[in-house]
């Protein structure tokens, strides 16, 4: 393992690949920082330009994105409020109340320094855990990779506070799969003679609609102007009592992070959540939680970036993304031509493990952007939204054609757009939509590949061990919301 | 009027199911020993109508946690107001080329529907609409559809 990383470095550390990294992990801090546009729009805005790249240097930088956008989160949070995703609302709740209290710096700072110890240590996670569960899952067969494909979509719904709505959306993202032709057999489904749709529906304007032009019509609804807190350099030092009361919340969160972030769907919204709630019970000063509490700002930034790291775990070794991020990186290593999947590790060794160094001087040069630099991005906060929102839009549909070089994707991210603007508006997930859609081919393939070895016996998933175990997994994830909700009712 | 909205995407969603069972009437269910291109979608449209039904069952009962989140009027107008302008740049690229389309349409979302000052306005398309044609046109050489200077 050490020969591995050490080769991977030697890859991350070139100049062309630095200078991506440096390139992601800054629009990532970008995106996290701007209200309305969160990592996983940014990586799906930003993927069409990869495709003159690498495969292992645009893997690199867009993952850079995905974990630079929580260390940008921060800003808003904690400057003007607003949670830019939903991983950040912990950190708004004491963060915000931190910076009224004249303390804006120490919170950035608290942030930034649990962000990258937490990182780092999910980072080690990674290269320590991902290698044995790719072992394992070269023991899987097409029974076992269709019930993990559909633990990965019935997870989230599972996981979240309206399992309904987020299993309806994980359904929608799977039927959205289904048009183009039959994966097994080739024959033409649900295209309705439409050339366009003959190959499907492209990943790229589904993710761009749904993420990035969906946010951006919701912030058009807001004319307010928000004026952030300001925020010296000199203000960012931490005191000796501030670091005694956060070095065990960093740890706790970290810890919790990785083991949320490495479940299917849970993503960095519930690690954050949890790891707030673990702390504000360990805290000697529980009152102040919601009030300024700087363990339960470190806790829930800790979690967060850590939950963003560990997701990479099962998607690194086992083709399945544990969160919307890691669905689109996922989406952007099969876009540009490898397979995930178990023997990823083997046959692309040199991706992964560049990709895990990258991700080590990410986080290093992420420190470095947000502890002596934070005021200057702080400063972008004050660019009246007004005059980026259409720039985004325009960017996204142009980026979006660049991709297919067709008019039929820009149509196809206009109406992912309303369709996602929609979702939130109703209260629907959209998480879950992009999962579904990532998995849908695997999940579907693998269902009838199985019913085709066993002649239509669906008792294939219950004979073998491991998707034994994995069925009793989609069971649990199953039945678990309806027993959350009887509980409910009776309390 | 809210009962309604919260009903929406079950109705959406048993509409889709059915729109997916009608579209693939010509395809089989199972073929021999193997499940058809029918196999799926029917399973899906299936899970999605008892999803539906379940989400109307906790609704009518009060136990649904979704909570629709209605724009004021005045951000109503202005989200419908840029969706009308993204269709008419959609409409207006093969006719006008990319970066002209993408031009009007910032100064229409600018001006009209934000009401930003005219002179910010201005720049913001100029480096925005500069930007696209220096990125994607010149560096990354995307053959951007530009009708008018063919």
């Amino acid at each position: 393992m050490i020969d591995a990383l050490l080769q991977g470095f030697s890859i991350a550390l070139q100049p062309e690949n630095l200078l991506f990294i440096f390139i992601g992990v800054l629009i990532g801090q970008i995106v996290g920082a701007l209200p309305g546009v969160g990592p996983a729009a940014g990586m799906a805005l930003l993927l069409p330009l990869t495709f003159g790249l690498e495969p292992v240097t645009a893997i690199m930088m867009l993952a850079g994105i995905m974990y630079g956008g929580q260390y940008g989160g921060t800003l808003t949070s904690v400057l003007i409020n607003v949670p830019g995703e939903a991983s950040g609302v912990m950190t708004a709740m004491d963060g915000h109340a931190m910076a009224r209290q004249g303390r804006a710096g120490a919170a950035l700072s608290i942030a930034a320094i649990g962000s990258f110890i937490a990182g780092i240590g999910a980072v080690m996670a990674v290269a320590v855990i991902t290698p044995p569960l790719a072992s394992v899952g070269l023991k899987f067969n097409a029974p076992e990779y269709f019930l993990l494909a559909a633990l990965g979509v019935i997870a989230v719904g599972s996981l979240g506070e309206a399992p309904i709505r987020s299993l309806l959306a994980g359904v929608l993202g799977l039927m959205i799969a289904l048009v183009g032709v039959d994966p097994l057999t080739g024959t033409p489904r649900l295209n309705f003679g439409m050339p366009s749709l003959y190959q499907g529906i492209d990943f790229i304007p589904v993710a761009i609609g749904v993420f990035g032009i969906a946010e951006v019509l919701t912030s058009l609804e807001r004319s307010d102007k928000i004026e952030p807190i300001r925020t010296r350099l000199k203000d960012m030092w931490l005191t000796a009592e501030d670091w005694a009361t956060c070095r065990f919340s960093i740890l706790r969160g970290g810890l919790i992070g990785l083991f949320v972030g490495i479940m299917p769907g849970a993503g960095a919204s519930v690690a954050s959540l949890l790891s707030y709630l673990t702390e504000r019970r360990f805290s000697k000063n529980p009152e102040k939680f919601g009030n300024g509490a700087i363990d339960g700002l470190a806790a829930a930034e800790s979690a967060n970036n850590s939950a963003a790291h560990g997701a990479l775990i099962p998607m690194l070794s086992l083709g399945i993304p544990g969160s919307a991020s890691s669905a689109v990186l996922l989406a952007a290593l099969i876009l540009h031509g490898i397979k995930p999947g178990p023997m990823l590790m083997t046959q692309e060794s040199t991706l992964v493990w560049g990709l895990i160094a990258s991700m080590v001087v990410g986080n290093i040069f992420l420190l470095v952007l947000n502890l002596p630099l934070a005021p200057v991005f702080a400063a972008l906060l004050r660019i009246p939204y007004v005059y980026l929102a259409p720039g985004i839009l325009v960017i996204s549909l142009v980026g979006a054609y660049a991709a297919t070089l067709s008019m039929a994707t820009v149509w196809m991210c206009i109406t992912f757009g309303i369709l996602g603007w929609l979702m939130m508006k109703l209260d629907i997930p959209r998480a879950p939509l992009v999962l579904a859609l990532v998995l849908a081919p695997l999940m579907e393939t693998s269902l009838r590949q199985s019913l085709l070895l066993s002649l239509g016996s669906p008792m294939i998933f219950v004979e073998r061990p491991i998707s034994a175990v994995l069925l009793a997994l989609v069971l649990f994830a199953l039945i678990a919301p309806i027993v959350r909700v009887m509980r409910r009712r009776k309390t | 009027m809210m009962r309604f909205l919260q009903a929406v995407p079950a109705i959406f969603m048993i509409c889709l199911a059915t729109g997916v069972m009608l579209g693939t009437t010509g395809l089989s269910f199972w073929d021999g020993f193997t499940p058809g291109a029918r196999f799926f979608p029917g399973w899906l449209s299936g899970a999605a109508v008892l999803l539906s039904a379940a989400l109307l069952v906790t609704q009518w009962r009060g136990t649904d946690a979704g909570q629709p989140d209605l724009p004021e009027p005045g951000g109503a107008v202005r989200v419908l107001a840029a969706i009308a302008g993204l269709v008419t740049l959609a409409l207006l690229v093969p006719l006008i080329g990319m970066v002209p389309a993408a031009a009007l349409f910032m100064l229409y979302l600018l001006l009209i529907v934000m009401r930003a000052a005219l002179v910010p306005a201005l720049v913001t398309t100029a480096i925005v609409t500069v930007g696209i044609e220096v990125v994607f046109a010149r560096l990354l050489a995307v053959p951007l559809p530009a009708p008018l200077f063919s």
